[in-house]
């Protein structure tokens, strides 16, 4: 199972990251912990995800709404590439001859060169 | 070797802390691994900019390395890791907002058609989709919001109600489905914030962790558990009590059964879509703590008479 932090444990493993601005990226909701009976929790995941959030802040001065489009649009993309990944996959299952069939159609609309 | 951090950004060592800042920024944009998470290499190009950053960023630890006194390497990390390899996993819960008509994108009854329009649409788009276009300016229906809920193993198989405390402090009630899989994200209507004006309420999005437990494992709808059998259990067979997700129950182990056998309680698993799953169990047979005399001695008297070879067909050379 992924490693799960307190809040306490991942302020101090991000350098950069205090109580506040961790409670601020919850209130933009760019960050959403894990509830369990033990309080919230952050995976390897959501460590990373503050990570880049810092270095966006900090780094590059992107202001708060910026923030929260870039989030967006990195997760709208992320989200996108992971459905693609399983139509790849699904497509990827069937016979060899669908699978020309659909080479060719992509072929057809441009999407491969 | 460590690279100069200097070079490493391709400037001399009398720049201000702006060029500093500007030069790092410059290559960032084009090779910061999460900036551009389609690009493979992104990583390898970015490394030493980042490394020489870290180091140049800070008046006094570039003052110090100015001086000689520490070299590049002093701010060497271990290999950090970016966001970017954890968010292509498909149960990432920040880049699904909605779950799929139902759960899964390609389960029973998969429709292509409404597969490829959700494909298609972006996902504030669909939040603002109905009870939009319809009512009066200044009617608004309000934002969805997205949680994330830890669930023990054993609740997820049988279901069961929890709360969520949001950071308001006031409670949400869930009702966790039997059968709830892990990543799986359910929906509460007119859960999430207020509308505005006559504008409905937004939807809460839950997305359900499931917390492993240390001895049931889940397999589809199965459950697969491992059960220890002692050698007189093994060889004369019996009934032996085992835990199931809905509490212990017999199994009939058969007489003369082996390590690594598996028997099936039917309908023990998990409820899916397709009724209920199975309960697999493995056995384990365990050899007593301490080899008595009793036991040598019989054993010693049993093989004269009725050895036998467990190996046949792989004999070692």
């Amino acid at each position: 199972m992924t490693n799960a932090y307190a809040p306490e444990q991942v302020i101090r493993r991000v350098a950069s990251l205090t109580a506040e601005r961790l409670s601020h990226f919850e209130r933009l909701r760019i960050v959403t912990p894990v509830n369990t009976s033990e309080g919230p929790r952050y995976y390897t995941l959501d460590v990373r995800r503050i990570t880049l959030l810092c270095e966006l802040t900090d780094d590059f001065e992107v202001n708060e709404d910026a923030l929260v489009i870039i989030m967006s649009l990195l997760d709208q993309l992320h989200g996108a590439h992971s459905k693609l990944e399983q139509v790849v996959q699904a497509i990827g299952a069937e016979p060899s001859e669908i699978k020309l069939r659909l080479l060719q159609r992509l072929h057809d609309v441009g999407a491969v060169d | 070797m460590t690279q100069d951090p200097y070079t490493a950004l391709g400037l001399s060592k009398d720049v201000t802390a702006d060029e500093i800042k500007k030069a790092y920024r410059k290559i960032a944009r084009t090779d910061h691994p999460d900036l551009n998470p389609d690009d493979p290499v992104a990583e390898v190009r970015f490394k030493d900019a980042s490394h020489a950053h870290d180091l140049l960023k800070d008046p006094k630890q570039r003052r110090r390395f100015d001086a000689g006194e520490i070299d590049a390497s002093g701010v060497e990390q271990a290999p950090r890791g970016y966001y970017r390899d954890e968010a292509r996993r498909p149960e990432n819960p920040y880049t699904k907002s909605r779950p799929a008509s139902d759960g899964a994108p390609f389960g029973e009854g998969f429709d292509a058609d409404s597969f490829f329009a959700n494909f298609a649409r972006s996902r504030s788009a669909a939040g603002n989709g109905d009870g939009f276009a319809r009512g009066r300016p200044g009617d608004r229906p309000g934002q969805d919001t997205q949680y994330r809920l830890a669930v023990p193993f054993l609740d997820a198989a049988r279901g069961a109600k929890t709360r969520i405390t949001l950071p308001d402090g006031k409670a949400l009630e869930v009702t966790i489905p039997e059968g709830a899989r892990d990543g799986q994200t359910l929906r509460l209507r007119g859960k999430g914030e207020l509308g505005f004006g006559a504008g409905r309420p937004g939807d809460a999005y839950i997305t359900l962790d499931v917390t492993p437990n240390p001895d049931f494992e889940r397999d589809g709808d199965d459950i697969v558990v491992t059960l220890s059998i002692s050698i007189d259990e093994a060889i004369l067979g019996g009934k032996v009590p085992v835990n199931t997700v809905s509490g212990a129950v017999n199994v009939t182990v058969p007489p003369g059964a082996n390590s690594g056998q598996v028997l099936r309680l039917k309908g023990r698993g998990v409820k899916g879509r397709s009724g209920k799953g199975d309960q697999r169990v493995t056995l384990r047979i365990v050899s007593p703590p301490k080899i008595d005399d009793d036991l040598r001695q019989f054993m010693e008297g049993w093989r004269v008479n009725h050895s036998y070879n467990p190996r046949v067909g792989k004999e070692t050379s």
